[in-house]
C-alpha cells in the first residue's frame, strides 16, 4: 500500500520539469474575480422568490404572517402524521404549534423515526437570490435528515439572511462559519429531481418531493 | 497609371486534383476584384492529410515545399479552402516547431501573416459587384476549421448575401460533415452517419444548393447525397460568386 | 443494448454497430440536442462566459502546477476534521483499501452514489468478490447496473436506453408490472431504494471537488441519493481522483457555476453538499467514520506532459453533447468507462493497449468539444498529439506509405505526375496501411469524379 510520502513524491517527480508550455493555446492568466451575472438581483427578496419558484419550490408564507399561522396552513395541506423538526433557531416555537395540533414529533436523530416522518421542518443559515437556494447547516440544525428523508421539506428562511449569489456565500465562508465548518452544509434548490430517463425531468426521487419555503423575519 | 496588384492563388491539392473549377472560379473573382493572379508553381499541398493522421514528419516534408514556394511569392496568398488556410495560419507553427528549424518558423510567421481564406479576402477587400438575380435558394455549410480556428463565420455569409436572394439557415449549423481527412475512411460508418445528420438538416431547409468554402466538405456531402439520391446541388462559394459576377469559363 | 468490450471488437466495429441502431440514434439525438441547448441557455446567466472559461483554465493550471502542495494541504485539513486519508497508486490498491475497510468493519451492504472513478478502478467487482452487496442508487446507474451495462454518458449514464428499455431493466427487481412513464419509474426507485439506504453499512461516493483550504468534499447532485449515501450509513468512503482538487472556496464558486450549467443547464443542482469530516458531537446525525481514498491510477503519468490539461476536466459531459461523433455512436463505442472526446483522450492515456490507443481515432478533429468545454481544454489538440504518439508505433506499411506520399508531394514534378496518373483518389488517402480505402469510401458514398486534367495543368495551358 502506498503511503503519503511515496504518493506525493511520485507527483513531485512528474512535475520536476514543470509543465510544457502550450504553443498554440497559451495559458491565460485571467483572475478568478467574483462572477458577474446577467439577471437583475437588486431586489434580492424579489429575485429569490422568483428563482425559488422557477426551481420548483413553493412559497408558503411571508414575514408579515405569524409563524404559527403559516405552520398550521402547511399542516392542513400536507396532513402529516409525524413531523421531524430541526434545532435551527427559526424553528423555535414550531414544536408547540405541532403539539397543540395533535401532531407527533419524531425523536430527534432517530433515523427510522425521521424516515417515517411525512414532513421535515428546518431553518436555513442563508438564502441565495440568483438560484432560489436555501443553505442548511448540520450543526445549527443539529442534524441532516429532517431536510432529506421526509417527502415534504418546509424551510423557514429569514429574509435578512438572503444574499444575491452563491459567491456571496462561497467567497465568504469564514464569515458564515466563524467557528469552523460543520460536517455538512447543503445548498438545497427545489425538490429532488432526476432526468436520467430520456432527459425528462421527474421530481421527487430520493430526496423530498416538495420543498416549501416560508419567509420569516 | 497604377500597376495592377498581384495576388498568389494557392489552389490546394483537392481543388487541383478533384475540383479544378473551384480554382478557376477563384481566379475569376480575384481578377474581377482588380488583381492579377499568379499560381506559384512549386506550391503543392499544405500537409494536412498527414498532419491529421499523426504523421507529422511526412506532413512537414510536404508542407516545407509549399511554405518555401509561398514565401518566395512575397505576395498576399488567397486560399479557396478554410481547412488549408487554417493549416497555414494555425498549425504550421506547431508543425515546424516539431519538425523544423528557426528559419522555417520565421518563414511560417511571414507567410501566415499574408495568407487569406477566399471569403475572408473578398469581405475585407470588397467582393466584386454581381446581380442578385440568382433565384436558386442556398444553404451555407460552415466548415469546422474555418469557424473554430480562424473565426471566419460572418464573412462567407455576408459575401453570399450580396449574390443570393434566398439564403436559408440550417438547424445544425456548424456541425461537422464527418470528413476529417483519414477519419472518413478509418471510421466510414460513423463518417457516413455524420454526413447524414448534416444532409438531413440541410435538406430540411428546402434549399436547392449547399454552399461551402471547403472542397473536402463538399466532396463528403456530395458523395453521400448522391448515394442517397438526394435532390441537392453542391457548390463552392467561389463558384456562386463567379456565376453572379460574370460568366464562368 | 449489450456492452461492446474494448478488446474484442475494433473501434470501427463498435462504431459501425452503434450507428446502425435506430433506437440508440433517437436517444442520442434527443440527449445531445437537449443538453447542449440547455447549456447555452444557462450560460446566458453569465455576463461574460468566455472570461469565466478563461479564469477556470488558468485556475486549474495553477492547481495542477502546485498539485503536491495542494494535496498535502488537503490531506492535512481532512485529517484535522477527523477523516481517514488513504493513498492509492493503482486501481488495485484503491479497491484493496475499500475492501479492507469493508472486511474490518463487517460491512455486508453498500450503497453507492455515482462515481466514474469507481467504474474506472472496478470497485463494484472487487466488493462483489468479497460478498458485499453493492447497490447503485443514482437512478441511471441503478438502471444500467440491473441491465449489466456500463454507463454511456458521464452525466446521464442510461441515456442510450429509451423509457421502455429503462422500464425493462427496473422490471427485473419489481414484483408488480411497471409502466414506462419516467415519473412512475422514479417513484418506484424511490420506494425500492429507500430501504437499501436505511439498511446499508457503508456509503461510497465520488467527489466532484475537494477544497483543500478546509478539507471539504463537494458533491453536486439532483436526486438526493448522494446526500443519503453520505449521511445515513455509519461509514462514508469517498473516492477522489487526485486531480479533482481545488485550492479554495473562491475557486469552488467558479467551478460549481460552470459545472452545473455545462452539464445539465442548471444554474445549480438540487443539492450541493459540502462534507467536512464525520458527524460532530453536537450534530447528532451523519457518519461516524469518513474515509477519503486519493487515487492516482495513471494520473501522475499524465501530469507534467503535453496532456496535463486533461487533468483539468471537471466531468461535465459538455464535450459529449457537442461531439458529432458521439452523437451518432453513443458512449459504448468508445469501449471503456469514459466516452466522447474526453474519453477519447483519457482512454489512451490511462490504458496501455493498442485497442485503447485506437480510441484517439474516434474524432474528425472538428473542435466542437473545445468550444463546449467550460475549462477550455483543447481536446482536439490532444487527440492529434495522441495520434502522433501512435504514428511512431504504426505498422511499417503505414509509415512507408506516408513516406512515399511525402517524397512524391514534396517535389512539384512528382506531385504533378501523381495528379496526372489519376492516383489522387487513393493518393490522398493512406493507401497501404488500410485495406480497401476506396471501398471504405464508396460503401456509403459516391466516388468524386476525378477530372482528366488537374487545375494546374489547365491553368498552365490557359496561360499559354
Amino acid at each position: 500500500m502506498t503511503d503519503k510520502q511515496q504518493f506525493l513524491e511520485t507527483v513531485r517527480v512528474a512535475l520536476r520539469d514543470g509543465i510544457p508550455p502550450n504553443l498554440l493555446r497559451p495559458l491565460p492568466d485571467t483572475p478568478n474575480d467574483p462572477i458577474e451575472y446577467t439577471p437583475d438581483l437588486s431586489d434580492t427578496l424579489g429575485a429569490f422568490i422568483r428563482s425559488a419558484g422557477d426551481s420548483g419550490a413553493e412559497l408558503v408564507g411571508t414575514p408579515d404572517e405569524a409563524l404559527d399561522v403559516v405552520v398550521r396552513r402547511v399542516l392542513d395541506t400536507v396532513a402529516p402524521k409525524v413531523v421531524a423538526v430541526s434545532n435551527d433557531p427559526e424553528c423555535d416555537g414550531v414544536a408547540e404549534t405541532l403539539t397543540s395540533a395533535g401532531i407527533e414529533i419524531s425523536a430527534p436523530n432517530d433515523i427510522a423515526a425521521t424516515a417515517a416522518a411525512d414532513l421535515g421542518i428546518t431553518g436555513a443559515v442563508a438564502g441565495i437570490a440568483l438560484t432560489g437556494s436555501v443553505v442548511v447547516d448540520a450543526k445549527r440544525a443539529k442534524g441532516r435528515l429532517a431536510s432529506l428523508l421526509p417527502k415534504v421539506h418546509l424551510v423557514l428562511l429569514s429574509t435578512r439572511r438572503i444574499v444575491s449569489t452563491p459567491g456571496d456565500v462561497f467567497r465568504k465562508m469564514d464569515d458564515w462559519f466563524p467557528d469552523g465548518l460543520p460536517s455538512n452544509v447543503v445548498l438545497i434548490t427545489g425538490p429532488s429531481r432526476s432526468a436520467d430517463i430520456e432527459l425528462e425531468i421527474t421530481e421527487g426521487v430520493h430526496g423530498p418531493q416538495q420543498l416549501l419555503i416560508a419567509l420569516v423575519d | 497609371m497604377q500597376p495592377v496588384p498581384e495576388v498568389s492563388l494557392f489552389p490546394t491539392c483537392i481543388v487541383d486534383a478533384v475540383k479544378p473549377e473551384i480554382g478557376f472560379a477563384t481566379a475569376h473573382i480575384l481578377e474581377r476584384m482588380g488583381y492579377a493572379v499568379a499560381v506559384p508553381d512549386a506550391a503543392t499541398c499544405c500537409g494536412q492529410p498527414a498532419w491529421n493522421a499523426g504523421h507529422a514528419e511526412a506532413a512537414a516534408e510536404v508542407a516545407r515545399t509549399t511554405l518555401e514556394a509561398l514565401a518566395e511569392t512575397g505576395q498576399e496568398i488567397v486560399v479557396p479552402a478554410g481547412s488549408c488556410a487554417t493549416m497555414i495560419r494555425v498549425f504550421w507553427r506547431e508543425l515546424f516547431e516539431l519538425h523544423g528549424d528557426a528559419e522555417d518558423r520565421e518563414l511560417v510567421a511571414n507567410v501566415a501573416a499574408r495568407t487569406f481564406e477566399l471569403s475572408e479576402f473578398m469581405d475585407a477587400r470588397g467582393a466584386p459587384n454581381g446581380d442578385i438575380d440568382d433565384p436558386e435558394s442556398v444553404v451555407y455549410h460552415r466548415s469546422c476549421h474555418m469557424q473554430r480556428e480562424l473565426d471566419i463565420v460572418e464573412q462567407p455569409e455576408a459575401v453570399l448575401d450580396t449574390y443570393i436572394a434566398d439564403r436559408r439557415r440550417s438547424a445544425s449549423e456548424g456541425r461537422c460533415c464527418g470528413f476529417g481527412g483519414m477519419f472518413s475512411i478509418k471510421l466510414p460508418e460513423a463518417s457516413v452517419a455524420m454526413a447524414d445528420e448534416v444532409l438531413d438538416s440541410l435538406a430540411a431547409t428546402g434549399a436547392a444548393r449547399v454552399v461551402s468554402c471547403d472542397a473536402s466538405c463538399l466532396m463528403q456531402l456530395e458523395g453521400r447525397a448522391a448515394r442517397r439520391g438526394m435532390d441537392l446541388a453542391f457548390v463552392h462559394l467561389a463558384e456562386v460568386a463567379d456565376r453572379a459576377t460574370g460568366s464562368p469559363t | 443494448m449489450t456492452v461492446i468490450p474494448i478488446e474484442e471488437l475494433t473501434l470501427r466495429q463498435r462504431t459501425a454497430v452503434a450507428v446502425d441502431e435506430p433506437r440508440l440514434r433517437i436517444s442520442l439525438e434527443r440527449a445531445t440536442d437537449t443538453l447542449s441547448s440547455r447549456q447555452s441557455t444557462a450560460y446566458g446567466q453569465f455576463a461574460d462566459p468566455e472570461r469565466l472559461r478563461s479564469a477556470a483554465r488558468a485556475a486549474k493550471a495553477q492547481v495542477l502546477s502546485r498539485l503536491p502542495d495542494v494535496l498535502e494541504q488537503l490531506a492535512d485539513r481532512l485529517e484535522a476534521s477527523g477523516v481517514v486519508v488513504h493513498w492509492a497508486s493503482t486501481d488495485r490498491e484503491a479497491c484493496d483499501v475499500v475492501t479492507t475497510i469493508a472486511m474490518e468493519r463487517g460491512v455486508r451492504r453498500v450503497v453507492k452514489s455515482k462515481s466514474m472513478l469507481t467504474e474506472e478502478i472496478g470497485l463494484n467487482q472487487a466488493l462483489d468478490g468479497i460478498g458485499v452487496e453493492v447497490t447503485e442508487t443514482d437512478l441511471g446507474e441503478w438502471i444500467i447496473q440491473l441491465a449489466g451495462e456500463t454507463p454511456s454518458h458521464i452525466i446521464v449514464p442510461a441515456i442510450h436506453r429509451d423509457r421502455a428499455q429503462c422500464r425493462d431493466a427496473l422490471q427485473t427487481v419489481s414484483d408488480e408490472p411497471l409502466g414506462d412513464a419516467p415519473q412512475d419509474l422514479a417513484a418506484f426507485a424511490r420506494e425500492a431504494l429507500r430501504s437499501r439506504f436505511l439498511a446499508a453499512d457503508m456509503g461510497i461516493s465520488g467527489v466532484n471537488f475537494a477544497v483543500a483550504e478546509s478539507g471539504s468534499l463537494i458533491l453536486v447532485t439532483n436526486e438526493g441519493n448522494g446526500r443519503l449515501t453520505t449521511s445515513v450509513p455509519p461509514i462514508h468512503v469517498a473516492m477522489l481522483g487526485m486531480e479533482r482538487v481545488l485550492e479554495s472556496w473562491d475557486q469552488l464558486d467558479l467551478f460549481l457555476a460552470l459545472l452545473t450549467r455545462a452539464a445539465t443547464g442548471q444554474p445549480i443542482t438540487t443539492y450541493v453538499s459540502a462534507i467536512t469530516g464525520p458527524a460532530q458531537a453536537e450534530e447528532g446525525e451523519g457518519p461516524e467514520e469518513v474515509h477519503v481514498v486519493i487515487v492516482d491510477n495513471g494520473r501522475s503519468e499524465i501530469l507534467g506532459t503535453e496532456f496535463t490539461e486533461m487533468l483539468a476536466c471537471i466531468r461535465c459531459g459538455a464535450c459529449l453533447n457537442a461531439c458529432p461523433v458521439y452523437r451518432v455512436t453513443g458512449g459504448h463505442a468508445y469501449g471503456w468507462v469514459y466516452p466522447g472526446p474526453m474519453g477519447a483522450v483519457l482512454t489512451p492515456l490511462l490504458l496501455e493497449s493498442e485497442a485503447a490507443g485506437e480510441v484517439a481515432d474516434a474524432s474528425s478533429l472538428c473542435g466542437a468539444c473545445w468550444e463546449a468545454c467550460p475549462v477550455g481544454i483543447p481536446l482536439q489538440d490532444m487527440l492529434l498529439a495522441l495520434r502522433r504518439r501512435q504514428a511512431e508505433e504504426a505498422t511499417l506499411a503505414e509509415r512507408t506509405a506516408w513516406r512515399v506520399w511525402a517524397a512524391a508531394w514534396s517535389r512539384p514534378s512528382t506531385y504533378r505526375a501523381s495528379l496526372r496518373t489519376g492516383a489522387i483518389a487513393t493518393g490522398m488517402f493512406d493507401p497501404s496501411s488500410l485495406r480497401g480505402p476506396v471501398r471504405r469510401w464508396s460503401d456509403g458514398r459516391e466516388m468524386p469524379k476525378v477530372p482528366k486534367r488537374s487545375f494546374r495543368q489547365q491553368w498552365k495551358e490557359s496561360r499559354q
